[in-house]
């Protein structure tokens, strides 16, 4: 299932992805235990060791979506064109397959923002990157990083956003995006997945490297 | 444009206020300054009309034509602002660390050569590195600039411009001298130009230090010091910019600015080590030189010399007038300051005896002890070794060579003695003589101080002394050649008693210990009832023991018939005799156990009494009294410290008091003091004697029924906390049977040993992707807990330290966990049990901690048994310390009320409450039945009924479970057998069920099924082990079959490949093999040993040929050492042995791995593992025999039954 976020094929009135997961009651499926783990991660979605505790309870139950989350953190933490990136989006794609969406789309609350055109210089400028690093703290990618990757397409523009589907729903992010880059020239993808999906098809054109070392 | 401004002040005012446009006063310029110090400023820029009227507001003028000629050809505006020089005061101190640029311009700084050449240029650069190294420094690197024929600095006035085109260098020092700064100084002040009348030079620098190399006009004189004001920005040593924030250089660039408005950009690039440009010239030619090995070693001697003087002692030996010294130690010191101290007493032949005081180990510093005798502490934390205070070894050597040389045995304890020559001599250096006892000789002092009122002295007087010292005497092997070696000495116990220094001398004799002969004699003055006592040799009582003993063993009565009453009589005599004074009370116990006669309320029997007689006298024999009555009675309960053996015969005294027609005179008075001491000293009876006693107080104080309720309370919490022990409460015949006590033990410590090596190489290897893991470590410290708990004193601690050693101190999590393991292990040392809680600090310092480090720690305390006994830590309720709903709160906090009518209110209010859901309901009754000991009988009666009416109607398999589970044990504990066979009857009904279920979890996707898996696979443990409490063996038997029945009979409705990992139809096939092994332990324990070892051959084979899942390997690998921990020892050690071996991918359990955050502290994993090997070795269930073990579960059982039965008669 993808979970691209393409602002252009919403209206603006419908949310983007689908309706927002809302928590669901302990006597679910989820044990009052995880359920608690769970909510501990969507309290504070940029709090990384929440997710390596519930990944620790996870592993000590034999559960896959363990991998899946220490995988997804470790991703989080490295460059985009780290040479270990591609390979773990990889093996975060497989898991997708075998794990629980509903699951997935409670847990995943980090987004990376692309650019559908290349950088450009103007892009580039340095009153954007400026504008951007207010709004996004450290989570823009550096310009250096940056004017590396003009005329690559699609190219990262944020990374690790920490958005709760209520915020995705309600588009404030869509609008402080849009006012740089226009309104649908780019797409909000979770983190992990931010790469890998383009590189099943077509990894020549669309992994990142740098022009210049 | 030409504009003219009418100073530098409002030049700069221009830009800084932004009346020019950033994009006019960056952009380059031409510039000069006129007569008056104008600045006139030609710019390529436009500037509007609205700009241009604002800077006439400032007196800008606006000019057609330049009125001088513009020289100052700039970049930017910034160019036309010169450096302003500092003040003295204000010139940036250099320290260690900054970083000074210099720029070595060619051959003729000064623009008098203009010839340089690239060689030249370089020897200037080589001329000034050796200096700056000749002053100690070579911290430097250098770049050589080569020429591109422009001149290097943008607008440098022709007259400083030197060599134009030259090539120079730039030398880059990290801390240069001061000297160097102070000639570069001094040159630019000789060379550099001025300009615009500002001054050039830093005031008084110039006047310091006058250059001789300047002072002669050499080339030196163009070295110019840079120091990086901004990123990327260098101006000249001295000065500063006055907007030397807004200059940026291009990216990739370097700018230098130098005083006379000229800058240079240089090309960022890495810097060359200054080595690479050195050539060191060797005075003479290599000489080759043949490699010869050394004709003889070479001999240093060692020796003592001063060192520092400000270490603490930790030993001290003490030669002159040892004992009188230790008397007055005792006499004199705080009993606190003594608990602290251990001590030896060691002896060579014909010479006096030595007293080794030692402080035991603590984190508190060493106390300060006023002793007339050498004072020592540890060298180089050697743990074995002492050295005298304020000395050390000369020559020094390294740590591993001082311990191979003169601490080779870990087991010994060795001191370095000062030549007493050299001493009185008062040379530097003396010699030493190395002295050793074994570690195991020290013992606490405390054990051997028995203080007593003065006001009671003279009730004392015919029989007692203050102080009681009793050594055990060894031999201290003398190292010095000239003396003769030591021969060994007959085993004796010499004893010395320490008195007040009047009565010393008159008493020393009377009040010694009974040596074995002295009690031989003494037992011939009277007769233990029919057992006639006669002078015998204690070998031939040792031989009658043992046959009493061997006819005990082999005797198939039941535990409580009358034969084998009179045999624990016979054996409780001669125990006596042979002074095996806990055996004797033990035996003793359990001969008058049976006779319930006595405790009625107004019966006596003369048998009965004449037993409880025998009893008290064999207690007196054991004792230092010859008779003992109610006045000897009351000196000794006012004792608050007392060795446990001492307190028996208060025991038997009372027990005895109770089995009289009437009450001994004099008695009546002392019964609340004796209920206090009782209530005192109850934990280091055995359980048994402990309950008679209770009986008796019942009896002499009128029937106090209240008080037995109580005590009855108390000591069910005991056996509810740790069950018999067999330690406390098995006579040692019945420990060590099977093989001989020195075999069975020596055989386990050396499996153990054994052990440890093989755990060290399989957890040693590495994680992946962990930091710095310390599981050795870990491992390391649990086995020193486990030969602490063997009594392996010297090498539990050598571990210990060696361990501490190897965690990282600084790391918080490591720290803790450290501190833990030696509170458990020190506790194991001294004898105590571990089922306490952890120290108040420990617990304070996890509260401190931060919280991923914390959660660290709880995972490590959730699943050590070593470091927390009871308590069950749950590290993810910890992390997120929230409450899914309301109910789980309160059942929460109902642990925190310690009052129990508190308690039982609460309880009660949930229970109405909750009454009309049964599904909260139940939940509340799983608390409460937990709860239920500490609330009484009562409560729990009322609970049975609730429980039993719950299960028969509601709850899902693993509500059932946990509730069957709990109930059945409560039920055990409070002796409703009928209670207990109503449990059996719904959990054997329930098993096809419960069975079923288990097997049919599936945990990959819904990890809720771990606790549901945890819930039924506990239900069948510690339901097995509670029934076999209960002597239910049939019903057990029952409960195995149908349980093996059941798991042979099911087929799994998934699939069973490992490769489909994530299937939602995979089951764990390990799981039914989980619940055949908790069958299997059962069937080792009732000896159907080739029933049970069908089934561990099966998981044996799946355990160590086939890759499981790591959980799932990791937790049928504990389940295996549970079971096989049953089996006879040898064939278990073998077992669990086997499990460890192999290297590297051979290795077997290589999958017991994880990745989880603890990772980088320790594998969690793994030592689960070890733990559960290390607790199966030192368990009551590993260590004894088969029928010992037996024995004393259904032991429990009486005693329990006599519990409940004393005390329903009483209410009755």
């Amino acid at each position: 299932m993808d979970q691209r976020i393409d602002p252009s094929t919403h209206p603006s009135t419908d949310p983007p992805i689908d309706e927002p997961v809302q928590p669901r009651p302990p006597e679910t499926d989820y044990s009052s235990m995880e359920e608690s783990l769970i909510q501990e991660i969507l309290k504070q979605p940029e709090h990384e060791p929440a997710r390596l505790v519930y990944a620790d309870w996870l592993e000590e139950r034999g559960d896959a979506r363990a991998e899946f989350l220490r995988k997804e953190c470790k991703l989080f933490n490295l460059r985009f064109d780290h040479s270990d990136a591609l390979e773990i989006k990889n093996r975060l794609i497989e898991l997708n397959d075998e794990l629980d969406q509903a699951w997935l789309k409670r847990i995943a609350t980090r987004y990376d923002v692309w650019l559908k055109e290349s950088w450009t210089q103007t892009l580039l400028a340095a009153n954007v990157i400026r504008s951007l690093s207010q709004l996004f703290l450290q989570n823009i990618i550096s310009l250096a990083n940056a004017s590396n990757m003009i005329g690559s397409a699609p190219c990262p523009v944020v990374k690790g956003l920490s958005l709760t589907q209520a915020e995705i729903a309600n588009r404030t992010i869509f609008k402080a995006i849009g006012t740089f880059f226009g309104p649908s020239q780019f797409e909000i993808v979770p983190s992990w997945r931010s790469l890998a999906a383009d590189d099943k098809n077509n990894p020549n054109e669309n992994s990142v490297t740098p022009k210049s070392t | 444009m030409i504009l003219r401004f009418p100073n530098l002040e409002a030049f700069q005012l221009a830009m800084t206020a932004g009346l020019v446009p950033e994009k006019v006063w960056i952009a380059a310029a031409q510039a000069g300054f006129d007569e008056d110090k104008k600045v006139v400023i030609n710019t390529a820029e436009k500037i509007t009309r609205k700009a241009l009227a604002e800077l006439k507001q400032v007196g800008v003028e606006l000019l057609k034509k330049a009125p001088i000629s513009l020289d100052l050809n700039v970049c930017c505006w910034l160019q036309v602002l010169p450096l302003t020089s500092c003040k003295p005061s204000e010139i940036k101190e250099l320290s260690d660390s900054t970083t000074v640029l210099f720029h070595l311009p060619g051959e003729n700084g000064n623009g008098k050569s203009g010839k340089g050449t690239k060689t030249e240029s370089n020897s200037e650069l080589h001329s000034v590195v050796g200096e700056i190294l000749r002053l100690g420094n070579d911290r430097q690197s250098f770049r050589v600039l080569g020429s591109n024929g422009k001149q290097p600095f943008l607008n440098q006035p022709k007259e400083n411009a030197g060599a134009n085109g030259q090539p120079a260098s730039l030398l880059r020092v990290i801390g240069p001298p001061y000297y160097s700064m102070l000639r570069a100084l001094e040159a630019n002040g000789n060379g550099s130009g001025n300009g615009n009348g500002q001054p050039d030079n830093p005031a008084g620098a110039k006047s310091k230090v006058e250059s001789k190399n300047s002072s002669n006009g050499s080339s030196r004189g163009g070295i110019t010091a840079f120091i990086e004001t901004h990123p990327r920005v260098w101006v000249q040593y001295g000065y500063e910019h006055p907007m030397g924030a807004k200059v940026t250089p291009p990216p990739g660039k370097w700018l230098l600015l130098k005083p006379d408005n000229s800058w240079m950009f240089i090309e960022e690039a890495p810097f060359r080590d200054i080595y690479e440009s050195l050539e060191f010239e060797l005075p003479n030619l290599e000489t080759g030189w043949a490699d010869q090995p050394l004709a003889k070693k070479i001999d240093v001697t060692l020796n003592l010399t001063r060192g520092s003087t400000g270490e603490m002692a930790e030993l001290w030996v003490i030669r002159k007038n040892a004992l009188d010294q230790m008397e007055k130690l005792v006499l004199e010191s705080d009993d606190r300051l003594l608990a602290r101290l251990a001590f030896a007493v060691a002896e060579v032949e014909g010479e006096d005896p030595v007293v080794l005081v030692r402080v035991r180990p603590s984190k508190k510093h060493p106390p300060v002890l006023v002793l007339d005798g050498l004072a020592y502490r540890s060298y180089l934390k050697i743990p074995n070794l002492f050295l005298p205070v304020g000395m050390r070894l000369h020559p020094p050597l390294r740590r591993d060579a001082v311990t191979k040389l003169l601490a080779r045995n870990s087991q010994d304890i060795i001191w370095l003695e000062p030549d007493e020559a050299g001493e009185s001599t008062g040379q530097l250096n003396q010699a030493f003589g190395p002295h050793s006892v074994p570690d195991a000789a020290f013992r606490p002092i405390t054990d051997w101080v028995k203080y007593v009122l003065d006001h009671q002295q003279k009730s004392l007087d015919a029989w007692t002394e203050s102080y009681r010292f009793d050594f055990e005497s060894f031999i201290c092997p003398e190292d010095k050649k000239d003396k003769p070696k030591p021969k060994p000495k007959p085993k004796s116990k010499p004893d010395i008693t320490a008195v007040s220094s009047k009565t010393k001398s008159t008493k020393t004799k009377s009040t010694k210990k009974k040596s074995d002969e002295a009690v031989a004699e003494d037992q011939t003055d009277f007769a233990i009832g029919d057992f006639a006592v006669e002078k015998t040799e204690p070998t031939q009582l040792q031989r009658q023991l043992s046959e009493v003993e061997a006819q005990f063993l082999e005797s198939e009565e039941p535990l409580d018939s009358p034969g084998r009453q009179t045999m624990w009589s016979e054996m409780g005599v001669l125990n006596a005799q042979l002074q095996h004074r806990q055996d004797a009370t033990l035996c003793w116990s359990n001969a008058v156990w049976a006779d319930s006669e006595w405790a009625g309320a107004d019966s006596s029997d003369s048998e009965v009494s004449k037993k409880l007689e025998q009893w008290l006298k064999c207690e007196v024999i054991c004792s230092k009294f010859k008779e003992f009555g109610v006045d000897d009675l009351a000196p000794l309960l006012n004792e608050t410290k007392m060795r446990p053996l001492d307190s028996s015969l208060v025991a038997a005294f009372l027990i005895w008091a109770a089995g009289q027609e009437s009450k001994p005179d004099g008695l009546e008075q002392y019964l609340n003091q004796a209920t206090q001491f009782i209530e005192r000293q109850e934990n280091s009876l055995p359980i048994r004697t402990a309950w008679l006693t209770w009986v008796a107080l019942y009896k002499l104080s009128g029937n106090d029924t209240l008080m037995l309720a109580r005590a009855r309370d108390r000591v069910l919490q005991r056996l509810f906390d740790s069950g018999m022990a067999a330690e406390y409460d098995m006579p040692n015949f019945m420990r060590v049977r099977g093989l001989g006590e020195s075999d069975r033990f020596r055989v386990l410590r050396e499996q153990v040993i054994d052990l440890h090596k093989l755990i060290s190489e399989w957890v040693i290897e590495p994680i992946s992707g962990a930091a710095e893991p310390r599981t050795k470590q870990y491992a390391d410290l649990m086995f020193a807990f486990a030969l602490a708990k063997l009594g392996e004193v010297a090498e539990a601690k050598r571990i210990t330290v060696e361990a501490i050693e190897g965690l990282v101190a600084k790391d918080s999590i490591h720290h803790w966990l450290g501190n833990a393991f030696e509170f458990r292990i020190n506790q194991a040392l001294n004898g105590q049990s571990n089922q306490s809680q952890l120290s108040e600090m420990l617990l304070e310092r996890l509260d401190a901690m931060e919280r991923m480090d914390r959660y660290k720690v709880d995972r490590f305390r959730g699943q050590s048994r070593m470091i927390e006994p009871h308590e069950r830590i749950n590290a993810f309720t910890r992390w997120h310390n929230r409450h899914p709903d309301e109910l789980s709160e309160q059942l929460a906090k109902l642990m925190d009320i310690k009052d129990r009518t508190a308690l039982q209110t609460t309880l009660t209010d949930l229970l109405a409450e909750t009454k009309e859901d049964p599904k909260n309901y139940g939940r509340v009754l799983v608390s409460a039945i937990e709860l239920a000991p500490r609330m009484g009988e009562d409560f729990a009666n009322h609970l049975f009924d609730e429980v039993v009416a719950w299960l028969q109607k509601n709850g899902s398999t693993m509500d059932r479970a946990h509730l069957l589970q709990k109930s059945m044990y409560v039920a055990a504990h409070f002796g409703r057998i009928d209670v207990v066979q109503t449990f059996v009857g719904l959990f054997e009904q329930s098993l096809p069920k419960i069975v079923s279920e288990y097997l049919n979890l599936q945990s990959n996707h819904d990890p809720i099924n771990k606790e549901r898996v945890d819930a039924i696979e506990s239900l069948f443990t510690e339901s097995f082990r509670g029934l076999r409490k209960l002597g239910m063996r049939e019903e057990i038997g029952r409960l195995y079959s149908g349980v093996a029945d059941l798991v042979n009979k099911h087929e799994p409705k998934g699939k069973k490949s490992r490769q489909a990992k994530n299937s939602k139809t995979d089951i764990d096939v390990t799981r039914p093999l989980r619940l055949l092994l908790c069958v299997a332990s059962g069937w080792y324990y009732f000896g159907q040993v080739e029933q049970a070892a069908e089934v561990v051959g099966q998981v044996r084979e799946i355990l160590l040929t086939q890759t499981l899942p790591p959980v799932e390997q990791r937790n049928l690998a504990c389940a295996y050492v549970n079971c096989v921990s049953h089996a006879p020892v040898d064939a278990a050690l073998g077992m669990i042995s086997e499990l460890y071996q192999g290297k590297g991918k051979k290795r077997n359990l290589a999958n017991i791995k994880d990745n989880m955050t603890t990772s980088s502290h320790f594998s969690i994993s793994q030592l689960d593992l070890v733990e559960t090997t290390i607790l199966a070795l030192v368990s009551d269930e590993f260590s004894l025999n088969e029928e010992s073990r037996r024995w004393l579960d259904e032991d429990e059982f009486l005693v329990r039954r006599r519990i409940h039965d004393d005390v329903r008669n009483a209410v009755k």
